[in-house]
């Protein structure tokens, strides 16, 4: 399976980068960590004419605090997040369970926030947090928040002469919870259903409760919980129950609608359970 | 199209990349879309380094780039201008000793076909060089980016448990060790 | 731990040595298809059809013709040939022959329609996306209980059904109408690819001149693809030679000749430069022969005690869209049927197999063949009949496995079980897992335990008589020759190839168990038709030990004879006083190294006087008698009704082969055949769905055990010799693949149970698991 013939460039500023793209847009595609999409470019599912290498780009692989946030550049790889933490408690969380070892060694952040799969775990963290993507083009930059990010399976909303510098996650307050949860069919495989909790939890109290689901719809998918807050097993069930009665899941060859809808129930539940017991583990430690 | 773009490298123009394998200045000739693994192979003659499934699931291509294990069919030759390559065949000159993580594969009947073995030499030559005393939890779950149809991976395990004892190799402070995995 | 023979005068049978071949592999220095690929050599893409079932109405290469890089694209009209068809006779079965490119119409979906030469595999995918084909497209088959209704996919064929047959014992109506209690139960298996990690893979050089074939092939029996390749392009024999160094698995999928193969060779003739194909990941999941895809309705009747009083079984084979190759629409629902009784002791048996043809890849032998899926069904069945009776399954077995009193055992479809250790391996196995303590229902986690128990039986080392009891035409024919250099040092050269099992040490083993030198200076030579003995059937059947094993004794014993006589004349003594000792020949009167021995051999004038012929060569065929390894695997699983996952908290291998020559081999074919029965119960899937399509193309979907899939496998052996074969030897490889899969089944089935949830096929998808309100 070898890739259909493309021209290649490796820039070296984000400025080289953002003029290939505003040249060749539509037909260019961008490499950063080509775990996911070098696969698709061997089955000749994706032939770009263009292939546009950032991984030498200058400044694009710093890790930085900015205003509360987390800045990811767009070529710091999964490993090194993973390595040093990020401050953000639901990426953490959800980093082992992207890929395996020997795909984030190269695979990047940003990159799978791009590629935009609706079962893969990091746009559905985006999500949940809260985050966002840095984007440059020639005209100028923007930031798009993970709400308006995702648009349908491998889709976003950057136009073709746009390029990704960058992903900001807000980081955890003293009082932020998280917990990342999936199923897979094996251990360590993209998932079927994922589910990302971050909570502000008080004295085993949850409030400013956030879930959103992977694998759910063509997007990540943020269950409608505004209000909702409490306490223990109730809370877990409650909203549990919420998220499988308003998520819309399909059938496919992966497996069916109903069986998404209980791992949905099932792991939400579990998600949050597990948010409040580390909460009342740190509150038992003290 | 700008025909004339310097920082466009075109399709059928061939590109020669410098880079270094197995601490040995090489330099090769290749097409814009060919594979960090067809180069070795086919560029160099390291067939040690096998293709197995192109997707970068089964790990049997996995080469070390500048110090990391790497899939090399998910890497284009074009990207390692200037880079260290290590592949299987530099974990140990043909007069020297197998290596002790070889040894241990040996050992412990690691290998069956031996097609996914350099894959899996490589990732665990990786591991152990950054840390010590792993436990069987982590050993699986980093042998689980492998995939290996004849041995059913016990006797991997076991290999890496053991090498993990045998190699001596400098120690690793904890403080830089990867977080553990799940 | 392994009994070693002998160990005083045979220390290598039993030796737990480290192989032979592992530097080489560890070093990257395997030699594998790929690897070697011929001077100048042209690189292969096929054209594949995306239907399941068309008319081709046209292939028009003209863009691809003038493309960059190509040097040639060919159809089924420039390549005239023999079409395939081998030679196993079954009574009844129909062949319908395979081209090696479809010309008419395509059965299967990506079955090759053209092949590209070009100067490297990546411009000839390009110049193959260029070929544009003309299809009208017909309705697939999918589905094998309808197959018979729509038209047949082969003009010979009447219909779709390629064989059906019946057999009863006399009894069997009336141990039915007679039972206490009959269970029933209807259950498939799903579709399988063996996916060995090295793909198919074949290189061809025609020389013109001295009109010979060089074939290099990622083959398990290069005298089968020997004579296919002859017989296909119309050669005489001895013209074209089959290659085979490094295998990167088999698992029986490179048993039969892949017509891709014949087309390689085919296409070196016509473009008069070397051609070598390297099939894609891809192409090995979606055309490559697949496995198993049987469906069995089995009915067992019992007493009230539980005693089993009669089985009677329904078995569907699905056999792809061709019937052609190692009798491939037999390999499964056939052979299941002859295997239904297991290790159990059941007096009347009936069977009704049928087969039939679909448009999907066509089946191979898949290791453990029809026996996994018969085994999975009848293990499953039992269990079920424990749960009706309110019986222990481990109690309801051991009341009927066959006993060592009862051997040696004849089943009533045929099979006279030898020698085993039946009830020894099921205890211990139970034992090892725990299963006495499993108990069903809700762990304190909220998981479901479930233990399965899978008592087997494996009809291993086939020669022709183990085949006959299978009621399977096979011709069974491996003569070895070894012979010793002058300095000592010995070769054994045999025709059947590795591909992982480690003949290089195992058979260098057996040579220096009767020679007694170390078995590091026997090499082992085998992989080149030219040169090594006619193996007809090749590596498969879990054969070699027990037949190219014995071969090699008896000639290593002739050998040794010859050795004697030379031996005998240097010390002057009858070579009848004379043995064998630490790889010297030793009597009373003294004694002589191997090389001493050798070196007079050839060129003491002496010793050639006395003994015209001293030559130190000897040859041997074998063509074993019928033998039957056994064995039990156990199991245990958690699964989590909240989201159906399954996990294998705890497995158990005991298993006798006989003899064994190297237990470290024994036990690493064991765990990889163990985890292939993990994949076959709950992860791998290469069904098709209504439309002809395959659901997996990558490893992306066709999902194989990973290590944290597994866990740790407690092993252990018995050794029952085979009371009938040269050096006891049975061979062993397939038995975990016939008996895991049933394990795992029953395992989850018993887990299960206390939600109302039944077990009827495998693989097993988590959906069928969670319970639709269970938290």
């Amino acid at each position: 399976m070898k890739p259909a013939p493309f021209d290649y460039a490796s820039p070296s500023t984000v400025d080289e980068a953002l003029g290939l793209l505003a040249d060749h847009g539509g037909s260019a595609r961008v490499l950063a960590g080509g775990q996911s999409l070098l696969p698709q470019m061997a089955l000749r599912q994706v032939r770009p004419r263009l292939l546009v290498d950032v991984n030498r780009v200058a400044g694009l692989s710093t890790r930085s605090t900015t205003d509360g946030g987390a800045r990811l550049g767009a070529t710091v790889r999964q490993a090194a997040v993973l390595h040093a933490g990020s401050g953000t408690g639901l990426l953490d969380a959800a980093l082992p369970w992207v890929g395996s070892p020997g795909t984030r060694s190269r695979g990047t952040v940003v990159g799978s926030l791009c590629f935009a799969d609706p079962a893969a775990e990091l746009p559905t963290v985006l999500l949940a947090v809260g985050g966002g993507l840095e984007v440059r083009s020639a005209a100028g930059s923007r930031t798009v928040e993970a709400a308006e990010l995702y648009r349908g399976p491998g889709r976003t909303a950057l136009a073709p002469d746009e390029l990704a510098v960058a992903a900001t996650f807000p980081l955890d307050a003293d009082d932020t919870r998280s917990a990342w949860l999936e199923f897979g069919r094996r251990p360590g495989d993209l998932p079927l259903v994922g589910v990302g909790v971050v909570a502000r939890v008080r004295d085993g109290v949850v409030d400013a409760v956030r879930v959103a689901c992977a694998g759910v719809h063509d997007v990540p998918w943020a269950v409608p919980v505004a209000g909702l807050r409490g306490a223990g097993g109730g809370l877990a069930r409650e909203v549990a129950e919420v998220a499988a009665r308003e998520c819309r899941p399909v059938d496919d060859h992966r497996t069916t609608a109903a069986h998404r809808r209980v791992l949905v129930r099932t792991l939400v539940r579990r998600a949050l359970e597990q948010v409040l017991r580390s909460d009342t583990e740190v509150i038992g430690a003290a | 199209m700008l025909p004339d773009d310097p920082l466009v490298r075109r399709a059928a123009d061939p590109v020669t990349v410098t880079l270094t394998v197995n601490d040995r200045p090489a330099r090769i000739t290749v097409e814009t879309r060919t594979s960090l693994a067809d180069a070795l192979r086919e560029e160099l003659g390291l067939t040690g380094t096998h293709v197995a499934c192109e997707q970068g699931v089964c790990g049997a291509c996995t080469v070390e780039v500048d110090g990391e294990a790497v899939r090399a069919c998910l890497l284009l030759a074009v990207q390692v201008e200037g880079a260290e390559v290590r592949t299987v065949e530099g974990l140990a000159a043909p007069d020297e000793r197998l290596h002790p993580v070889q040894q241990a594969f040996t050992d412990h009947h690691a290998l069956q076909c031996g097609f996914c073995t350099p894959g899996l030499l490589m990732t665990v030559h990786r591991l152990l060089a950054e840390r010590q005393g792993v436990d069987e939890a982590e050993v699986r779950t980093v042998v689980s980016g492998h995939l290996c149809r004849c041995t059913g991976y016990q006797g991997i395990v076991d290999a890496v448990l053991h090498a993990d004892r045998t190699w001596d190799r400098p120690v690793v402070s904890t403080d830089s060790l990867p977080p553990r995995q799940r | 731990m392994i009994s070693v023979r002998d160990a005083d005068a045979n220390p290598s049978l039993g030796a737990r040595l480290p192989r032979f071949e592992d530097a080489r592999l560890l070093r990257g220095r395997g030699a594998f298809t790929a690897d070697v690929p011929p001077p100048n050599c042209l690189h292969v893409a096929f054209v594949r059809s995306p239907h399941p079932h068309a008319l081709i109405e046209d292939v028009d290469v003209g863009r691809a013709g003038s493309a960059p890089g190509v040097v040639s694209v060919l159809t089924a009209a420039d390549l005239p040939h023999v079409p395939l068809v081998d030679a196993v006779a079954v009574p009844g079965l129909v062949k319908t022959p395979q081209s090696a490119l479809a010309g008419e119409r395509v059965r299967f979906v990506g079955e090759a329609v053209a092949v590209v030469l070009a100067e490297s595999r990546a411009l000839a995918e390009d110049v193959a996306e260029l070929v544009e084909v003309r299809y009208t497209a017909l309705p697939p088959v999918v589905d094998p209980e309808t197959a018979t209704t729509l038209p047949p996919l082969d003009p010979v064929l009447t219909s779709n059904e390629v064989y059906h047959g019946e057999r009863a014992t006399p009894g069997l109506e009336e141990a039915f109408a007679a039972a206490d209690h009959v269970v029933s139960g209807r259950f498939t298996t799903g579709r399988l690819t063996a996916a060995p990690m090295e793909g198919r893979a074949c290189s061809a050089t025609f020389d013109p001149v001295a009109g010979t074939m060089t074939v290099r092939c990622s083959t398990q029996s290069p005298h089968l693809l020997q004579r296919k390749i002859a017989c296909c392009l119309g050669m005489d024999l001895v013209a074209v030679r089959v290659l085979v160094d490094d295998v990167g698995g088999g698992f029986g999928q490179k048993i039969p000749a892949s017509p891709e193969e014949i087309a390689v060779a085919l296409a070196a003739r016509a473009v008069g430069r070397p051609v070598l194909w390297v099939e894609d990941r891809r192409e090995n999941i979606v055309a490559g022969p697949q496995g198993k895809e049987q469906r069995v309705e089995l009915a067992l009747a019992l007493d009230a005690d539980g005693t089993f009083r009669a089985l009677r079984c329904d078995v569907l084979g699905d056999a792809g869209a061709y019937s052609f190759n190692s009798a491939s629409a037999l390999i499964e629902a056939y052979l299941a049927a002859g295997l239904l009784p297991g290790a159990y002791r059941i007096p009347e048996t009936g069977w009704r197999v049928r087969s039939v043809l679909t448009t999907k890849a066509p089946i191979a032998p898949y290791r453990g063949v029809g026996w996994t899926s018969g085994h999975t069904a009848r293990e499953l069945l039992i269990d079920r009949a424990a749960r009706l009776l309110g019986r222990d399954p481990v109690d309801l077995r051991r009341q009927n496995l066959v006993r060592p009193g009862d051997l040696p055992y004849t089943t009533p479809t045929g099979m006279t079980y030898d020698s085993g250790s039946h009830l020894a391996t099921l205890e211990r196995a139970a034992k090892l897992v725990d299963a006495a303590n499993v108990v069903p229902g809700p762990t304190a986690d909220g998981y479901y335990r479930g233990v399965g128990i899978s008592p087997y039986v494996e009809p291993s080392g086939w020669g022709s008589a183990g085949a006959g009891e299978s009621s399977w035409s096979f011709a069974s024919h491996d003569s070895v020759r070894v012979e010793m250099a002058a300095s000592g040092a010995v070769t054994a050269v045999v025709g059947t190839p590795s591909q992982g099992q480690g003949h290089t040490t195992s058979l260098a083993q057996v040579v220096a168990s009767v020679l007694t030198c170390d078995p590091r200076r026997v090499r082992v030579v085998t992989g080149d038709s030219a040169s090594t003995p006619l193996s007809t059937a090749g590596t498969r059947a879990s054969r070699v030990a027990t037949v190219i094993g014995g071969a090699l004794l008896l000639a290593s014993e002739r050998l040794a004879a010859k050795l004697a006589l030379v031996a005998g004349h240097l010390l002057g003594i009858d070579p009848g006083e004379i043995s064998f000792r630490d790889g010297r020949a030793v009597a009373p009167a003294g004694s002589l190294g191997l090389a001493e021995i050798a070196t007079a051999a050839v060129a003491d004038p002496a010793v050639r006087a006395a003994l015209p012929e001293p030559d130190l060569t000897a040859t041997a065929f074998y063509d074993p008698p019928a033998t039957y390894s056994n064995g039990c695997v156990a199991v245990v699983v958690d699964v989590d009704a909240g989201t159906g996952r399954v996990d294998v908290v705890d497995a158990a291998v005991v298993e006798d082969c006989g003899t064994v020559i190297n237990p470290m081999i024994v036990d690493g074919q064991t765990l990889g055949a163990f985890a292939q029965g993990v994949g076959a119960a709950l992860y791998e899937d290469a069904g098709y769905g209504g439309d002809g399509s395959p659901h997996a193309t990558t490893f992306g979907d066709y999902l194989l055990p990973t290590a944290r899939c597994l866990p740790r496998v407690a092993l252990e052996h018995r050794e029952s010799p085979a009371p009938h074969t040269r050096g006891g030897i049975k061979g062993m490889g397939e038995s975990a693949m016939i008996a895991t899969p049933g394990a795992v089944a029953c395992a989850v089935a018993a887990a299960v149970a206390p939600l109302g949830i039944t077990v009827t096929h495998t693989p097993i998808r988590p959906h069928e698991l969670v319970a639709p309100t269970a938290d």
